[in-house]
């Protein structure tokens, strides 16, 4: 009986499972958006959100297609930086896939620019992103450090700070 | 028995039905607003959202003593994590070392022996793998002991992931780290924030209560804590046929183990403070009347940690990190003895231990394209301490006390050549009190032919100094001690990432052991064998599906002789895992499958047979605050016999148990 029963549970769980399904970058495209509207910009606040993504062109595609969904194109744009010349423009930084030497690089380019640099290595974060977007083999997780935001005279809301995996 | 499994099968399959119908109503489009805009998840949301892909990227740290993402590491790191431990329903650190390419594990119900790379000793207390806690080194000073079992003092649900890394790593850690470097790493309040408690029950009278109190400050600072008990009533004996007229006292084989453990932190400042107390007691059947209750033999095991980090960036070239810790380990066992004239005494062994750490190190980015890393590691053995105390034939005291220093330096360079190569070289001097100087090197190349797809070269040298067992058991009877162990190392590995739900990996390996110390046959002296070689292949695969359907299977091939072709004890050829999950209909509901062959394996003159053993598990998270979990441990109730020690007795390995916890927050 007992492997009978195992048997209609392998059954059943070859049915198919609902529930929304993002890909990796969707996921990191939706959290980008989500961080950019609980942290807050030293005065003049920016009029618009400038985001900028470097070294991935899927997550690139993914928050294009995001600000599309969400008709948010008159009021935040895309860039993706194969250079660091228009990096001052960012209000968003996305650092992807970047080691410990390619984060150094970008951060001393935007020297104390008020941009929220975000970075989903733990290289990155530890270098002076603001937030870690780290994934482990199942989820993705975040962690703030608030020292280096407040160099930038970034802050963040409460509601971030708590479900922050570590904060800084 | 079985009748019980079926009810409580029918209960998850009842469970599962209502669900998955619920979840199919409320799933067929995706949520719109009221604009017509698709609804962005709440961050809350998006940290629950499960990855049906293998991440491009996950943080691995055991590897190269500094963390780093799994596609920069220099050696292949195997990782479980908490929805691992939660849905295999994973109940100690052994359990989850278990999963791990080519380990086994073996109990006697009082220790938990993990073996890897067809090296098992009998009897080596995992001395062979070095420990670590979020970093900090928990071998126990005595004999260098990796405890396992429940008197590991981190509960397993405190756990964020284990990271294992094969191999040969003494060139980064020192003493120790012969056959791989196991990385516990814990929990921030973000999982245990507020009131969380989990209560489970099995068949066997086992049972385990946990609660965590965690809180996040607003200034970012976050602490936890937790305390939480697991007791085992009525232990069933391990051994094969046990007369009734012993196995009616079964009931008196009991168990219980407390922990209770601490973390604040705050910036780059973190306190760890963990303790636990494990109380054994079982019937003392050797002093056996059959007329008589039998009086029980007691095994204390109480240990503790308690260490304070600092790790930050102090310039924009400079990382730092500061360690000091202090642990303390005492293991007590207790015999009684009834004399002539009817007094009741007790034969005590104390094997006790204090000591403290020192760990500096500092990461230097100064120069284009390096990596360079510096460190400091210095032991502090306040006490090792062995006393013995016999009655018969008369009474008498042994005692062996000794203190010790041992310290290590360390270079590591990592060096990115290009895009596609890398180098990473280490060197690291030790020294002790009581043993000769050592240096072991290391050099890794990295070739990346494409990003999704890398080969690893490594040639390595490790170590193990004679612990203080194996010391003053020597120098009592005027013999040398053991020299140094010592292996020559080289690994070669594939790593591909075939496609965002595919990767693969395979390891060749051959090392070359020499003086591995063993403790003689027929005598209580340690000894320095023979040569020794290991050589083997491990393979694996993780697999996923976007309807989240995951396997994970891996295979280890190995073959140890010592030189002149004697085979290596407790050393299977073949070892064999799966994982398989999938959800039923709901992405809330699991149903798991976790799988285990292990081939024959000889000890001495004894061959023990090849298994093959498979566990059972279905979680449910009915609520954002509530999970629950139903496992079956050896579903088939397969007989898996062990050799431990040179004993030669055949110790029967965990029959099929069935195991139900609840997980409930509040306040989160």
């Amino acid at each position: 009986m007992i492997k009978a029963c195992l048997f209609l549970l392998l059954l059943l769980s070859v049915l198919p499972s609902h529930g929304q399904n993002l890909s990796e970058n969707e996921l990191k495209a939706a959290f980008l958006y989500r961080f950019s509207q609980f942290s807050k910009w030293p005065p003049p606040p920016p009029h618009s959100l400038q985001f900028c993504v470097v070294g991935n062109h899927e997550l690139f595609k993914a928050v294009s297609a995001l600000l599309y969904a969400q008709n948010l194109q008159q009021t935040s744009s895309v860039l993706e930086m194969p250079s660091s010349e228009q990096v001052k423009q960012c209000d968003v930084l996305f650092l992807s896939q970047q080691n410990r030497q390619q984060t150094k690089y970008w951060l001393s380019q935007i020297e104390q620019s008020p941009i929220l640099v975000v970075a989903d290595t733990s290289e990155g974060f530890r270098q002076g992103a603001m937030i870690g977007l780290i994934a482990d083999a199942n989820n993705l997780s975040f962690r703030v450090n608030l020292t280096d935001a407040k160099r930038r005279g970034l802050t963040f809301s409460a509601h971030l700070l708590k479900l922050a995996s570590e904060v800084r | 028995m079985n009748k019980a499994l079926l009810a409580l099968l029918l209960f998850w399959f009842s469970a599962a039905t209502a669900q998955t119908a619920g979840t199919l109503a409320d799933n067929s489009n995706k949520p719109e607003n009221d604009a017509g805009k698709e609804v962005l998840p709440e961050l809350e949301d998006l940290l629950n959202q499960q990855l049906h892909q293998l991440p491009a990227n996950t943080e691995i740290s055991a590897a190269s003593r500094v963390t780093r993402s799994s596609s920069d590491s220099m050696a292949v790191t195997h990782v479980i994590n908490d929805k691992d431990i939660k849905q295999f329903n994973l109940r100690s650190l052994a359990d989850i070392l278990a999963q791990f390419v080519g380990i086994t594990t073996r109990e006697d119900s009082a220790f938990t022996y993990i073996g890897a790379r067809g090296i098992g000793r009998p009897g080596d207390f995992n001395s062979r793998f070095l420990f670590m806690l979020d970093g900090t080194r928990i071998n126990e000073s005595l004999l260098d002991a990796g405890l396992v079992g429940h008197e590991f003092f981190v509960d397993v649900e405190l756990i964020e992931r284990v990271e294992y890394t094969p191999g040969a790593s003494a060139a980064l850690y020192g003493n120790n780290a012969l056959l791989g470097v196991i990385n516990i790493v814990t929990k921030t309040s973000s999982k245990l924030r507020g009131i969380n408690t989990s209560v489970s029950v099995a068949n066997n009278k086992a049972k385990h209560a946990r609660i965590t109190g965690g809180i996040r400050a607003d200034s970012g600072s976050d602490s936890w804590l937790s305390l939480s008990q697991t007791k085992l009533d009525n232990i069933q004996y391990p051994l094969i046929n046990i007369p009734p007229h012993l196995a009616k006292w079964q009931h008196l084989n009991e168990e219980k183990s407390t922990r209770l453990m601490l973390n604040h932190q705050n910036g780059g400042f973190k306190i760890q403070a963990a303790g636990s107390k494990r109380e054994r007691q079982y019937p003392d059947l050797f002093a056996f009347d059959p007329n008589v209750r039998p009086l029980n033999a007691e095994v204390d095991n109480e240990s503790y940690l308690l260490s304070v980090s600092f790790d930050d960036r102090i310039s924009d070239d400079i990382e730092l990190y500061l360690h000091a810790s202090t642990h303390g380990n005492d293991f007590t066992r207790r015999l009684p003895v009834v004399l002539e004239s009817g007094a009741l005494l007790y034969e005590q062994r104390l094997n006790s231990g204090r000591w403290s750490n020192l760990d500096s190190r500092l990461i230097f980015l100064g120069l284009a394209d390096h990596e360079l890393m510096f460190g400091f590691d210095y032991q502090r053995d306040h006490r090792k301490k062995f006393m013995a105390q016999y009655i018969i034939p008369e009474p008498t005291e042994l005692n062996f006390l000794a203190d010790e220093s041992r310290y290590g330096v360390y270079v590591q360079d990592l060096w990115r050549w290009s895009d596609k190569l890398q180098l990473q070289w280490a060197l690291r001097y030790d020294d002790s009190d009581s043993s000769t100087p050592r240096w072991s090197p290391s050099y890794t190349l990295k070739y990346n032919w494409t990003p999704q797809h890398k080969l690893l070269l490594r040639h390595s040298r490790a170590f193990r100094v004679a612990n203080f067992l194996e010391h003053f058991t020597n120098t009592s009877f005027d013999l040398p001690i053991p020299e140094n162990e010592s292996t020559h190392y080289n690994e070669a590995s594939l790593v591909q990432n075939w496609s965002p739900s595919l990767s693969t990996f395979i390891t060749a390996y051959q090392a070359k052991i020499e003086n591995l110390i063993s403790q003689a046959i027929l005598t209580p002296i340690y000894v320095n064998t023979i040569p020794l070689k290991s050589q083997g292949l491990e393979l694996g695969f993780d697999k996923r599906w976007a309807n989240g359907v995951s396997l994970v299977a891996s295979a280890a091939f190995q073959h140890s002789e010592f030189s002149g072709g004697i085979k290596v004890a407790n050393s299977p050829e073949f070892i064999g895992q799966l994982r398989f999950s999938a959800p039923i209909g709901s992405p809330d509901i699991l149903f798991s499958i976790n799988s285990h062959v292990v081939s024959e394996r000889r000890v001495l003159f004894q061959t023990l047979p090849s298994f093959a053993s498979h566990d059972v598990s279905i979680s449910w998270q009915p609520f954002n605050n509530m999970s629950l979990a139903l496992g079956i441990r050896n579903i088939t109730d397969k007989k898996i016999t062990e050799i431990l020690d040179d004993s030669l007795i055949p110790y029967v390995q965990q029959r099929r148990q069935a195991h139900l916890s609840i997980n409930w927050s509040w306040g989160q």
